[in-house]
């Protein structure tokens, strides 16, 4: 992220009803030099006028608002997957639902990120989402990720079992959306290292290993979703 | 014979079906007196089709049953006339004076008496017993003419008319014998008597003694049927017992019939019983006056007659005072039975038949059972016993019995009347009653309803203000003081530190209270996606058809979201570790279904009893108006299923499922 920091910044568009949140990542967003504030709407419909207006290159979007006041970030991710299939998309949501992170992928995971809204106030992670979108990767919160190893855990026979301590580490971290250089980081691991957890995780659970990060996320979350 | 069939003998095609002690004998009768009172009506013999005159149903019956009433009355008028016109024209009729009349008098009277009868349903059998007397009398009456040819047939015939009548009094007011010592009185002793009587006319040519009618020695017209000139003095003594036995058995008979009978049946057959002791008294008179050689010979044997046409007269007055009374009776058990304070069926029942011992038993579950109130099987009285039955049925099936003192078989019509009204009303009473339950019980749980909102919303009201509000305020005042110090420090940095913390947990809680309250998954995706997610966090294997059955509006969803939920929850507490659930959902004819299953330890029902969570299902279920059923064995596993009405276009499909499908595939 920070190499691509050195070139154009990535142009944000943002979409929520709520003034505060809109103002918040405005604020987030001017702090940064690899980010660019390119407009926000409050709606649907004004977003789809800044898409329309202002060629973004990542939306950041709340799951909830009008018109529809259901999942109208999820509709939204969906209809520019097909109108404009370069422009990320990071949804925001209150819920720590796999649902809702399942669905926004149901059509390709790539560029795609389902956060927490309690990100908005934890900028790393929030750009961190918003370059990984930009560059074809896929972002599950941890809270979500952890909400389905833990539902996992719950049950009586978890093919989950199979897997180690750090095997189920690493497999979060899929599951999140990391790459295995970023997983080798985070865990303090040798790139080789990772490849192989990787490797044995996939062949324990049966998963056709996806080279593409953001389909073995879906991989992954779809199998702990099971 | 006896024995040989049901003791309950059921009327096709009516929703009545009779078992009395008592029935069965007539079948023994039909079948001996066939030979020996010709022309009895042949559905005497057959008690299905005596039954059957209850019922419309032609096939069973013999010509005489299906002759026209107008037919069978021109016919008997026609008899009388004939039988009138003989009499006037012979000046020795007997009696003097009144014979034309006196004949003509005694067919109307049967005639009348029977037509009236036959157009009850309650009376047919007796009416077609006095009809069937009708062309008797008219052959036996045929004595008045100096014809020779009808004085023959008439002669022939008077030793029948005792008899006739014997059984006619005996029969009031059923239309048969019932007691084995009627069927013999006239069996063996009446039949006999008649037979002997016509055999001395056969072989003597004479009357064998002067009969109050018959009071020619040697000056009667010839006898054509004579076929010798036999010295027969001796048998007339005999067939003058005879006679006497019979009419004085007959007395007895319906004299310990009175004694027994409760005050209902007394006056059926009171009158009877006063013309059957005119009957045996002037008889016995008219016979010692004969012997005699007294002077009221004539007397006598004028009132002896005169108890001939009494005899139709007091059944018919006998007949009126049973309709009489049965439709006075019946209305107020009608009215007891209606009334406010209706007491106990059977108790009314009991009252209003006079009988102390009377109990009515239901229909049981295993065919051909009956049950009393409290559940306990009841005996059906054999046939023959002292208590006899009355089966009841209702759409083809025995729907309950009432059983009786046989004393008031007399009146087994009567208690069929009576039973059919009592378990209509009973039938009536337990709709009500279901009904007001039903209403009753829905009051109850809309009330609990209600307060299951009201304390559910005190619960989050609660959890709002001691908690996400005590936090928010709590942050306010550090805010505050931290405003009011804009120095950095370490304290400064610790205390938002402290403060975001607090926010995170704060935001955490009123996440997980808006779950609760209505869960976004519901409002997004509906029932089955939403089960779905929620069962994956389930210790026990859950498996989740749906069938696709879309959305429906909110409250349905909801009811049937939390109500599976319970299920799901009372599996993983109580259906023992490793126990699998599967929840379907599927519509039926403008329902919602669903139902929520699990193969662990199960419970009996008696555990269920008073269960909260049951109690709950119910009322959200039934708040929309559903159903909610639970079926448990001890071992068996448990199963929760419920129907909720939707309105067709409650319905819509949503894109949800296919797009969940799609992602499945990869």
């Amino acid at each position: 992220m920070s190499e691509s920091g050195r070139s154009a910044p990535v142009r944000v568009v943002i979409a929520d009803d709520s003034a505060l949140i809109r103002r918040g990542l405005e604020a987030m967003l001017g702090d940064r030099s690899d980010l660019e504030f390119a407009g926000a709407g409050c709606d649907g419909e004004e977003l789809d006028e800044l898409v329309a207006g202002a060629r973004p290159d990542v939306v950041v979007t709340d799951l909830r608002m009008p018109p529809s006041g259901g999942r109208e970030g999820i509709r939204i991710a969906t209809r520019l997957r097909r109108s404009h299939p370069q422009i990320g998309v990071v949804v925001l949501s209150q819920y720590v639902e796999p649902e809702f992170a399942i669905e926004l992928m149901s059509e390709g995971s790539s560029r795609r990120a389902y956060l927490l809204k309690d990100r908005v106030a934890d900028a790393p992670e929030l750009v961190r989402a918003i370059h990984a979108v930009h560059e074809g990767g896929s972002v599950v919160d941890p809270a979500v990720v952890e909400a389905l190893i833990e539902a996992q855990q719950r049950k009586q026979s978890s093919p989950l079992a199979a897997l180690t301590e750090r095997e189920r580490e690493v497999l979060s971290l899929i599951a999140e959306g990391a790459s295995n250089a970023s997983i080798a980081e985070s865990l303090v691991l040798t790139k080789r290292a990772v490849e192989k957890h990787v490797n044995s995780i996939f062949a324990k659970l049966g998963l056709t290993e996806a080279e593409d990060v953001s389909r073995r996320v879906k991989a992954a979350l779809l199998f702990l979703a099971g | 014979m006896r024995g040989q069939r049901d003791s309950r003998t059921r009327a096709e095609g009516d929703a009545v079906s009779i078992a009395g002690g008592q029935t069965a004998g007539e079948e023994e009768l039909g079948a001996r007196s066939s030979g020996r009172v010709p022309g009895a009506p042949r559905g005497a013999r057959n008690p299905v089709a005596a039954a059957g005159s209850l019922v419309a149903d032609p096939g069973e019956r013999s010509l005489w049953e299906r002759l026209p009433l107008p037919v069978i009355a021109v016919l008997g008028v026609f008899g009388a006339a004939i039988d009138g016109g003989l009499a006037d024209a012979n000046p020795h009729a007997q009696p003097a004076h009144f014979a034309a009349g006196f004949r003509v008098a005694v067919i109307l009277a049967l005639l009348l008496a029977g037509i009236f009868a036959r157009t009850a349903r309650l009376h047919a059998r007796m009416g077609l017993t006095l009809l069937a007397a009708v062309p008797l009398a008219t052959l036996w009456l045929l004595n008045g003419a100096m014809q020779p040819l009808p004085f023959t047939v008439g002669l022939l015939f008077v030793g029948l008319a005792p008899v006739l009548f014997s059984y006619l009094l005996l029969a009031h007011p059923s239309g048969k014998l019932r007691s084995r010592a009627e069927r013999r009185l006239i069996g063996w002793v009446g039949v006999p008597a008649a037979s002997l009587w016509a055999l001395v006319v056969l072989l003597h040519g004479k009357p064998p003694f002067q009969t109050p009618l018959v009071r020619c020695a040697h000056d009667c017209p010839a006898n054509l049927a004579a076929v010798a000139e036999l010295p027969l003095g001796a048998a007339a003594g005999v067939v003058k017992l005879a006679w006497v036995a019979l009419c004085v058995g007959t007395f007895v008979l319906l004299v310990q019939r009175l004694a027994r009978a409760n005050a209902p049946v007394r006056r059926v057959i009171g009158p009877a019983v006063v013309v059957s002791t005119g009957y045996a008294v002037f008889l016995l008179a008219y016979l010692a006056a004969e012997a005699a050689g007294w002077r009221g010979e004539s007397t006598f044997a004028s009132a002896y007659l005169a108890t001939a046409v009494l005899t139709p007269a007091a059944i018919l007055l006998g007949l009126l005072l049973e309709r009489l009374f049965m439709g006075r009776a019946l209305t107020d058990l009608l009215a007891r039975l209606a009334g406010p304070d209706a007491a106990d069926i059977e108790d009314v029942l009991a009252d209003t038949l006079d009988d102390p011992s009377l109990t009515v038993a239901y229909s049981a579950a295993a065919p051909g059972g009956f049950v009393d109130a409290d559940g306990a099987p009841v005996e059906i009285p054999p046939r023959d016993g002292s208590r006899s039955a009355v089966v009841l049925r209702r759409d083809g099936q025995d729907a309950a019995a009432v059983t009786f003192d046989s004393e008031l078989a007399e009146q087994e019509r009567y208690v069929q009347a009576a039973a059919e009204a009592a378990l209509m009303s009973m039938q009536k009473d337990r709709l009500e009653s279901d009904r007001t339950a039903s209403r009753f019980e829905l009051a109850v749980s809309r009330r609990r309803v209600q307060e299951a909102a009201v304390e559910e919303r005190r619960r989050i009201q609660r959890d709002l203000h001691d908690g996400a509000q005590q936090r928010l305020l709590a942050m306010r005042a550090a805010v505050t003081r931290l405003l009011e110090d804009p120095r950095e420090s370490p304290a400064r940095r610790d205390a938002l530190f402290a403060i975001r913390q607090e926010l995170a947990e704060t935001l955490a809680e009123v996440r997980s209270l808006a779950e609760g309250v209505y869960p976004p998954l519901l409002v997004e995706y509906g029932l089955a996606r939403a089960l779905r997610a929620r069962s994956r966090g389930a210790a026990n294997e859950i498996v989740i058809t749906d069938e696709s059955v879309g959305r429906f509006p909110t409250a349905v969803e909801g009811a049937v979201y939390f109500t599976c939920l319970e299920a799901l929850q009372n599996v993983a507490k109580h259906a023992g570790e490793g126990a699998g659930a599967r929840v379907r959902l599927w519509r039926e004819e403008g329902s919602l279904r669903f139902e929520v299953c699990d193969d662990g330890c199960g419970f009996s029902p008696a555990e269920l009893n008073g269960s909260k969570g049951l109690v709950n299902m119910r009322d959200r279920i039934g708040a929309l108006g559903g159903t909610l059923q639970v079926r448990s064995a001890t071992g068996g596993g448990t199963a929760v299923s419920g129907t909720v009405p939707v309105l067709a276009a409650a319905g819509e499909t949503e894109p949800g499922p296919a797009a969940w499908r799609v992602l499945g595939d990869v």
